[in-house]
C-alpha cells in the first residue's frame, strides 16, 4: 500500500518532493515533452529490427552499444529520463529528476513546510529557485 | 485563469484522490499540513489536457513514418542502380526532390484551403504582394532544404538503413551548437552530456561499420566514411536552417501553410532549374515531366509520399500531442503543489 506521504509527492526517507510529473508519467512517461524524439528512438530500433530481418543487415555488439549510446543520448536530451524509474534517482545530468518551482511557489513552500527537519535536504540554487535531488 | 481550489467537474477521478490529503493510516504525517496555506493560479482544464488515443496515433504514426522514411530513402537508391544496370531510367536525386517540394505545394494549399474555407491560391498572391520581403526570408532555408535532400540520399545511397538513421542523429549535435553560437543559447549539464554521449555513440557505430567490411547486407554500395560525411554536411544545414528559421521568422504574422507554401515554390524553383540543366541520361525522355513519372520506380513514389507527409505529420504530433502533454504537466503540477 502506498504510505500517505508518498501519495503526496513526500517521501519521508530521500525527501522526493514529487511535483505530480510522476502522476502524469502513468500515462505517458515514455514520451516526456518531445513525443517526436521517442517516437525516432523508437523507429531507430525498428529499423535495426526490419533491416536485420529483411535486408541481411549485421546486428553487430559494437552497433549495439553504439545504437544504446545514441538513443540515451536523444532521451537525456530530450528530459526524456526523468520519469523513469531507475533514472529518477541518477543526479540530473545524467537523466535523474530535476523539479524545478517559481519563487512564488518556493517562498509558500517554506512556509508551508518550516516545520519539516527534512526541508533543509532539500537543496537551493541560484538559477533554478528550487531543485530537489 | 481559474483558481486551484474552484474544482472543476471536468477533473478526472484520479486527479481528486491524488489531490486529497487524507493520509491512509490514519495518521497525520508530519511534512503534510492539514491546511496549507497555498494558493495557485492554474489554466482551466481542457480537453486538450487529456492523454488522448489522438496522440498516441500521431505517435505510432511518426514511428512508421521515421522508419519507413530511412528504409525507403535506402531502397530507392538500390532501385535506381538496379535500373541503371538494366539500362531504365532513374530519376536523379534532384528529381526525387523535386516531386516531393511539388507534392508539398499541393498539399500546404490543400490544408490553407481547408483553413481559410477560401481560395487558397488567391490567399498566397494576396499576402505574397502585401510582404515580398518577408515572403523572401525563405529563400535560404528553401535552397538548403534542396541541397540537404539531395545529400540525403546520397547519404542512404551509401550507408544501410539503421547506420544512416543513427547517423541521422548529428543533427541533435548541430542543431544544439548552432543554438550556442549563432542565438548564444546556453545549454545545461545534462544536455551537454547528451551531446558527448551521442558524439561518441555514432563513433562506435561508425567503428563498427569499419569493421563489418565493405559489403553490405542488401545488395546496395556502402561507404561509411563518405556516408559519415555527407551525413553529418545535412545535419550542419539542418541545424543552420533550424536557427535561421527560429532566428527569423519566428513571430511573423503568416500562417504556416501559406509558409511552407512559399518554401516549397522557391525549393522547386531552385530543385527544378538543377534538373532542368543537368543532363536526364540516355535512357530517359528529355521532356522534365515525362523524365520524372518515367524515372521515378515504386519505392522511389513511396519515399516521395513518405518525405511529403512526414512534415505534416510531425507538425500535427509537435502542436497536438506536445500541446496535450504540456498542459496534462502543468494542470497536474500545480494541483498537486497546493497540497490537498
Amino acid at each position: 500500500m502506498t504510505s500517505p506521504s508518498r501519495r503526496h509527492g513526500l517521501r519521508e526517507d530521500g525527501v522526493e518532493f514529487n511535483t505530480g510529473l510522476s502522476l502524469v508519467s502513468r500515462r505517458a512517461r515514455l514520451t516526456g515533452r518531445h513525443p517526436h524524439r521517442f517516437a525516432t528512438s523508437v523507429a531507430i530500433l525498428v529499423v535495426a529490427l526490419v533491416s536485420a530481418a529483411f535486408f541481411g543487415f549485421a546486428l553487430s555488439g559494437l552497433f549495439f552499444l553504439g545504437g544504446c549510446g545514441v538513443v540515451y543520448a536523444i532521451f537525456l536530451y530530450g528530459d526524456l529520463l526523468q520519469n523513469m524509474g531507475p533514472c529518477a534517482k541518477c543526479p540530473p545530468c545524467l537523466g535523474g529528476r530535476e523539479v524545478v518551482a517559481s519563487p512564488k511557489v518556493v517562498e509558500k513552500l517554506e512556509r508551508t513546510l518550516s516545520s519539516s527537519s527534512s526541508f533543509d535536504k532539500v537543496r537551493r540554487r541560484s538559477d533554478s529557485p528550487l531543485t530537489l535531488p | 485563469m481559474s483558481h486551484v481550489r474552484q474544482r472543476s467537474p471536468r477533473q478526472s477521478v484520479d486527479e481528486d484522490s491524488m489531490a486529497s490529503p487524507a493520509p491512509m493510516d490514519g495518521t497525520a504525517s508530519p511534512f503534510i499540513p492539514k491546511k496549507p496555506d497555498i494558493t495557485l493560479q492554474m489554466p482551466p482544464p481542457t480537453k486538450e489536457g487529456r492523454f488522448s488515443l489522438l496522440k498516441g496515433v500521431l505517435l505510432a504514426g511518426v514511428v512508421v513514418q521515421n522508419a519507413a522514411m530511412n528504409v525507403t530513402a535506402r531502397w530507392s537508391r538500390i532501385e535506381a542502380l538496379e535500373r541503371e544496370e538494366q539500362g531504365i531510367c532513374h530519376a536523379s536525386p534532384g528529381a526525387v526532390v523535386l516531386v516531393i517540394e511539388s507534392m508539398k505545394i499541393f498539399l500546404s494549399l490543400l490544408f490553407l484551403a481547408v483553413e481559410l474555407r477560401a481560395n487558397p491560391i488567391t490567399s498566397v498572391v494576396r499576402t505574397t504582394m502585401k510582404n515580398p520581403l518577408e515572403c523572401l526570408k525563405v529563400v535560404v532555408p528553401a535552397v538548403l532544404y534542396v541541397i540537404q535532400n539531395q545529400l540525403l540520399l546520397v547519404a542512404a545511397a551509401n550507408l544501410e538503413a539503421p547506420v544512416l538513421g543513427l547517423f541521422g542523429q548529428l543533427k541533435i549535435l548541430t542543431t544544439a551548437l548552432c543554438s550556442v553560437v549563432l542565438l548564444g543559447r546556453q545549454l545545461g549539464k545534462r544536455r551537454w552530456v547528451a551531446l558527448y554521449v551521442l558524439t561518441a555513440g555514432i563513433a562506435t557505430v561508425q567503428a563498427s561499420q569499419m569493421h563489418s567490411g565493405s559489403e553490405s547486407g542488401d545488395n546496395g554500395a556502402k561507404n561509411v566514411p563518405l556516408g559519415l560525411l555527407v551525413t553529418f554536411v545535412v545535419a550542419s544545414l539542418s541545424g543552420f536552417s533550424g536557427v535561421y528559421f527560429e532566428k527569423v521568422l519566428k513571430g511573423s504574422p503568416m500562417s504556416l501553410w501559406t509558409r511552407n507554401v512559399h518554401l516549397a515554390l522557391f525549393s522547386v524553383f531552385t530543385a527544378g532549374s538543377q534538373v532542368y540543366s543537368s543532363p536526364n541520361g540516355a535512357s530517359c525522355p528529355a521532356a522534365l515531366i515525362d523524365y520524372v513519372l518515367e524515372g521515378l520506380g515504386p519505392v522511389a513514389w513511396a519515399y516521395v509520399l513518405i518525405q511529403a507527409g512526414g512534415g505534416l505529420l510531425i507538425a500535427a504530433v509537435i502542436k497536438y500531442a506536445d500541446n496535450i502533454l504540456k498542459a496534462s504537466v502543468t494542470q497536474r503540477t500545480l494541483k498537486l503543489l497546493q497540497l490537498g
